[in-house]
């Protein structure tokens, strides 16, 4: 009877733990707070693998073991190896949820976070605060520009950075009227708004205006109406699946105008998607996509591409797609960050290294620049103060723990190993001029 | 005018493609009394296999044989190797959806694990040289639905004039009394998933081909709307689920090219599917869904 009893309130306490996502249930969960000396440190990676944004989860992956790579080979972060987890969010935030608290329940020796992006961050930014685990969010909603949540970090620009220099880039190649065509689900809507309203601040003209309904199988109606408003571009940020059906469908309408596309439309996928659909030529003429840029250059990028590489076969899809993506460089950041935030702090407590975040990214007087992490520890070790300048460039977080960077228009480049071929950069002052 | 054929023509293409899933979702319930969930992955496994044999040299129309048999395959295995052992120990109907909404989870990881998280496309198929009122359709569009039309007509012939017919609908409507006057159930069953298996199949290929891009999941995110067409035609009849699609097609198609609805489309097709049932809740044909109390 008393073991019965027993074993009930141990299935209840595990129910509850796993429903409530109570990171420090039974002493072996996240947090990592009991790591024992030589135990393989975690970072998790939560994406969509799979649904309709599944290419994104690959590039955290491929940050995270890039940096796993290089740390693991400078001897690990104070004796700890460390290794690199996925949790697939589909990317809808009902799936997500359950996933992400069964993770934090079931994961020993977590000790930091990539992710998660804008389809579920909403959903998930308050249980990964309880979790008290560092994130560095993968998400670009402007609603986290004041977060106060001191575990959250953002190094990715916010997603209406991106909508502002879309605008600019449209409206300084000479185009007057537009047409914005957005997928209506979260992630393509981050962009809109800010695109629309540096679009009007510009004084460009708005002729039609679209929120297309995911994944349909057909969109001939809504190209038709959008033809009909002759547009000289067309700015957009759709899912690969709805991007190829919609293009096709004006395609078979009248020919495409310019298009210029958010950083999505650049994921080697998505180009690949299209390409196949509207044909290569086609979108070699009128595409030109939006990001983040860092040149491909100095100590950092270059210890960046040496890491990427000799990760070989763990990147899903081959190293060289990352070669230039501001994105995959910046989550190879953020792990670099927490290593040495760990260094630093002596600690692979999350709770206690965590405040040692910002002394990592922000200038202070008499820090040392480093680009790597073995460069950050051999200074550290030396009771140098250091300041971390990594692949993306230097990072300084605001005090809500954000940072962004500049931005430059890509187009489609038809050989594979690297999708895409810089166009222009769009200047901080064009950006401004949209704001 | 314009107007008029671009939402008439655009609705037919799409109506085409939820008929013939359509047709196949029902015809298989009808006898089987299985809503089966893993339609629309087996639909992807189709259109990824039509697919693979196109790429690798086959036209369309041995890609669609394949596609068909490819769905016939997965249905009747599904029904052979689960659904039937299942019934066996007399699972209820709840069991049973719960079991197919199982098998499309795996299905559709397989799928992932199989073909990757790419997508695939038929690209163009050929310009719209198709043009009514001036609005242009590509041959290949012009030809799914002809394919479609003729598709429901096999259907319509099969259930009214052929033996497998009459067992089929008297199966459907009492399986005990079909064989107690000597209908094979257990035959007709199976014929029943091959059937909707190949209808499945051809769907799936027509999703190939309507889509610019497709993969392991895009089934799975097109069921909604087939069911929609098919529970609005009535759940159970054929000629209702070609209705239902063709309703479900053009309300679409309406709605999305109204400014502003654009985004709204499938819900705008949903409030007409709940208005309907209001006034008529077994659907427009159906008495199947009455009988199986799914329906008063």
């Amino acid at each position: 009877m008393k073991r019965a009893a027993r074993k009930t309130t141990l299935a209840a306490a595990t129910v509850a733990c796993i429903g409530l996502g109570i990171a420090s249930c039974g002493g072996s969960s996240s947090g990592a707070s009991g790591i024992s000396s030589h135990a393989t440190l975690v970072f998790d990676n939560i994406a969509p693998f799979t649904g309709p944004n599944a290419a994104f989860g690959p590039g955290l992956m491929a940050g995270c073991w890039t940096a796993a790579g290089e740390i693991n080979g400078a001897g690990g972060i104070l004796g700890h190896k460390v290794t690199c987890i996925p949790t697939d969010t589909r990317g809808d935030p009902a799936d997500a949820v359950p996933v992400v608290r069964l993770m934090l329940a079931r994961t020993r020796n977590l000790v930091g976070i990539s992710g998660p992006s804008s389809d579920s961050a909403t959903v998930l930014a308050p249980i990964l605060e309880n979790a008290h685990v560092p994130a560095f969010m993968d998400t670009g909603q402007a609603l986290f520009d004041h977060s106060t949540d001191p575990y959250f970090y953002r190094i990715v620009p916010a997603d209406d950075t991106t909508g502002f220099a879309m605008a600019a880039y449209a409206f300084h190649r000479g185009y007057r009227r537009a047409a914005f065509v957005f997928s209506d689900n979260l992630d393509a809507q981050g962009n809109k708004p800010s695109a629309v309203a540096g679009w009007k601040k510009l004084g460009g003209q708005i002729v039609a205006n679209v929120n297309l309904a995911l994944d349909q199988p057909d969109y001939t109606a809504e190209a038709s109406q959008i033809a009909k408003a002759h547009p000289q571009v067309i700015l957009t940020e759709m899912d690969p699946q709805s991007a190829a059906t919609f293009l096709r469908d004006y395609q078979q309408i009248q020919p495409l105008p310019a298009i210029v596309g958010s950083t999505v439309t650049l994921d080697a996928q998505w180009l690949d998607t299209v390409a196949k659909a509207i044909g290569p030529s086609n979108l070699l003429r009128v595409m030109s996509g939006i990001r983040a840029y860092t040149p491909p250059a100095g100590p950092a990028w270059k210890a960046y591409y040496a890491a990427l590489h000799a990760a070989g076969s763990k990147i899903q899809g081959g190293p060289a797609q990352y070669n230039n993506d501001p994105y995959v460089e910046a989550y190879y950041d953020s792990f670099n960050i927490m290593a040495l935030a760990m260094t630093l702090s002596r600690s692979v407590n999350p709770s206690k290294w965590n405040t040692s975040i910002t002394s990592i990214t922000n200038p202070r007087p008499g820090a040392v620049d480093v680009s790597t992490y073995a460069q950050g520890v051999q200074a550290l070790k030396q009771g140098k103060s250091i300041r971390y300048v990594g692949a993306q460039g230097a990072v300084d977080l605001d005090k809500y723990h954000n940072s962004s960077g500049v931005f430059a228009a890509f187009g489609y480049n038809p050989a594979q190993a690297q999708p895409v071929r810089l166009l222009a950069i769009v200047s901080a002052a064009e950006i401004n001029s949209a704001r | 005018m314009n107007q008029f054929v671009l939402i008439v023509g655009s609705g037919l293409i799409t109506a085409a493609l939820l008929a013939v899933a359509g047709v196949g979702f029902t015809l298989q319930f009808s006898v089987t009394n299985v809503l089966n969930i893993a339609y629309g992955s087996i639909m992807s496994a189709a259109a990824l296999v039509a697919y693979a044999v196109n790429t690798a040299g086959a036209n369309l129309w041995v890609s669609g044989l394949v596609a068909a048999a490819t769905g016939a395959t997965f249905s009747l295995a599904i029904n052979r190797g689960v659904f039937r052992p299942f019934e066996g120990r007399r699972a209820g109907p709840f069991t049973l959806i719960i079991l197919s909404l199982a098998i499309s989870l795996i299905l559709e990881n397989v799928l992932l694990i199989v073909g990757g998280p790419h997508f695939f496309s038929y690209g163009r198929l050929g310009q719209p040289s198709v043009r009514i009122e001036g609005v242009g359709f590509t041959p290949a569009q012009v030809v799914m639905v002809a394919v479609a039309g003729v598709l429901m007509f096999v259907v319509h012939a099969m259930q009214k004039w052929t033996k497998l017919g009459k067992a089929m609908r008297a199966t459907a409507t009492n399986p005990e009394l079909a064989r107690s006057r000597g209908v094979r159930t257990a035959i007709v069953v199976d014929l029943a998933w091959v059937i909707s298996g190949v209808l499945c199949g051809l769907a799936g290929l027509f999703m190939g081909i309507i889509v610019g891009a497709f993969n392991a999941s895009t089934g799975s995110s097109l069921l909604v709307p087939i069911i929609a067409g098919v529970v609005l035609g009535g759940i159970g009849s054929p000629y209702g689920a070609m209705l239902g699609a063709l309703i479900i097609g053009i309300v679409s198609e309406a709605a999305a090219s109204i400014g502003g609805l654009s985004a709204f489309k499938q819900l705008v097709a949903f409030a007409v599917l709940i208005g309907m049932l209001l006034l008529r809740p077994q659907g427009i044909f159906s008495s199947t869904a009455a009988e199986r109390g799914l329906a008063r």
